[in-house]
């Protein structure tokens, strides 16, 4: 297969304006149609983009930490009254597998861990299908806001690796879903504590 | 704060540059005509504000200390020259942020000064041909028909008899064809992933997509689509 853009080079101002998203509709659309069949001009600007990541990181930096916080504050905020059993029994906040009453959350219903499970061993998330070919990204945060695992797939259910070892604490989990259709759902943070 | 500093903290730096669309202050400054002392001072904090950027440019392009600030120096007499024309060129279309503009000319000034120093590199024309672009294609094929094939069905054009090579080139024909009828935005997603082999997340980025999920969800209704395009064409599998 060969294929020879049969459109102009875009200029620099045209390059730079397309990775800070400031084309015009129209103007994007051809840079596109060139990007598609040059190498070059592709590579140039993919190089562009790597060599800029630090600087737009440290752009977002402040942001980012800003939404990390207001995550957890939000999180203590949302979570606690979910919280809905204030004297539960041994048994039943020791159990990982608790899904007696499955929580419904904007469209995705977690099944396990629910609010005030207990783990101190291997940490199993479950959580109803959002559709056929739904993929869901599972986060796991601690008391802080700080992510300390997530992982894409498209499984209902998977398990903590081995490799990340959770020290002793509060944590929360929380299921974002990309849908078939292009459309979104999430299920809230939960809360579960490891002993 | 002394360059030095200024070089270490690249916060500092981007907070300079980065108005979006608007001419940094010390760019202005060494365009309007201001006096030549003025001007020197201009051009001294400019570059001591951009050097971080510009040398991470340069490394793009060598990875030799020296070839590295032989590709900077290169970049700085061309910004330079003319009166600064290129930089001028941004105040003329300022749409992209400063920083932005200026790593994409440096880029290219950069590949401009290793062309005239080792000449052009084998892809440089800019075409996108030959044994490479056929294995994209068969990795392509491969990846968009899975439930087709397997991994060792997958030839290699070179050991085919004369009959087979006439399917194999029919075969990337249809699957041209069907790539052409794409949306370019689609095709630039196809080629960052397949040719490219840039990260989801890295391709989002680029083309302005939410998340590397979108970029997932985006394949594989491309994947779909297409692999139900070359069905119609008769290609049922990516060997021949």
């Amino acid at each position: 297969m060969t294929e020879r853009p049969d459109t102009q080079h875009p200029s620099d101002e045209q390059v730079a304006a397309f990775l800070d998203g400031r084309l015009t509709t129209n103007e994007r659309a051809q840079v596109l149609t060139h990007f598609a069949a040059c190498a070059e001009c592709r590579r140039e600007m993919t190089v562009a983009h790597k060599v800029l990541g630090p600087w737009r990181d440290v752009r977002r930096a402040p942001i980012f930490g800003l939404v990390t916080v207001l995550a957890a504050v939000l999180a203590f905020v949302v979570v606690r009254p979910i919280a809905h059993d204030p004297a539960p029994s041994a048994a039943a906040v020791r159990s990982p597998d608790r899904v007696s009453q499955p929580d419904r959350l904007a469209g995705i219903t977690v099944v396990a861990p629910l609010d005030q499970a207990v783990f101190d061993s291997t940490i199993v998330f479950r959580w109803r299908s959002g559709g056929v070919d739904a993929t869901y990204r599972l986060t796991v945060q601690d008391r802080s806001g700080g992510v300390v695992w997530d992982t894409t797939l498209a499984d209902t259910a998977v398990a903590l690796p081995r490799q990340v070892v959770l020290v002793k604490g509060q944590y929360f989990w929380s299921v974002d879903a990309q849908l078939a259709d292009g459309g979104s759902a999430k299920a809230g943070a939960h809360q579960f504590t490891v002993r | 704060m002394t360059v030095d500093a200024v070089l270490q903290n690249p916060a500092r730096d981007h907070r300079m540059a980065d108005h979006r669309g608007a001419v940094p202050p010390e760019l202005a400054q060494l365009l309007n005509g201001a006096p030549p002392a003025d001007r020197d001072r201009a051009w001294t904090t400019l570059v001591a504000t951009h050097s971080r950027l510009l040398m991470g440019v340069a490394r793009t392009i060598a990875t030799e200390h020296d070839g590295v600030m032989d590709a900077y120096t290169y970049v700085l007499e061309r910004l330079r020259e003319d009166d600064y024309r290129r930089l001028r060129a941004y105040v003329a279309d300022s749409r992209a942020t400063f920083t932005t503009w200026l790593v994409v000319v440096a880029r290219g000034l950069c590949v401009d000064h290793h062309r005239r120093r080792y000449g052009r590199t084998p892809r440089g024309n800019g075409t996108e041909s030959g044994s490479g672009s056929q294995r994209a294609v068969r990795r392509r094929l491969f990846e968009l028909v899975p439930s087709m094939v397997d991994l060792a069905s997958i030839v290699d054009e070179h050991d085919l008899a004369a009959d087979e090579s006439v399917q194999v080139a029919q075969r990337d024909q249809a699957l041209a064809v069907v790539l052409d009828t794409l949306d370019p935005a689609d095709r630039v997603l196809l080629k960052l992933r397949f040719e490219d082999d840039l990260p989801a997340r890295e391709i989002a980025t680029i083309l302005q997509m939410p998340s590397a999920f979108h970029v997932y969800r985006r394949l594989a209704s491309l994947y779909t689509s297409l692999r139900r395009h070359l069905v119609a064409r008769g290609v049922e599998s990516s060997a021949p």
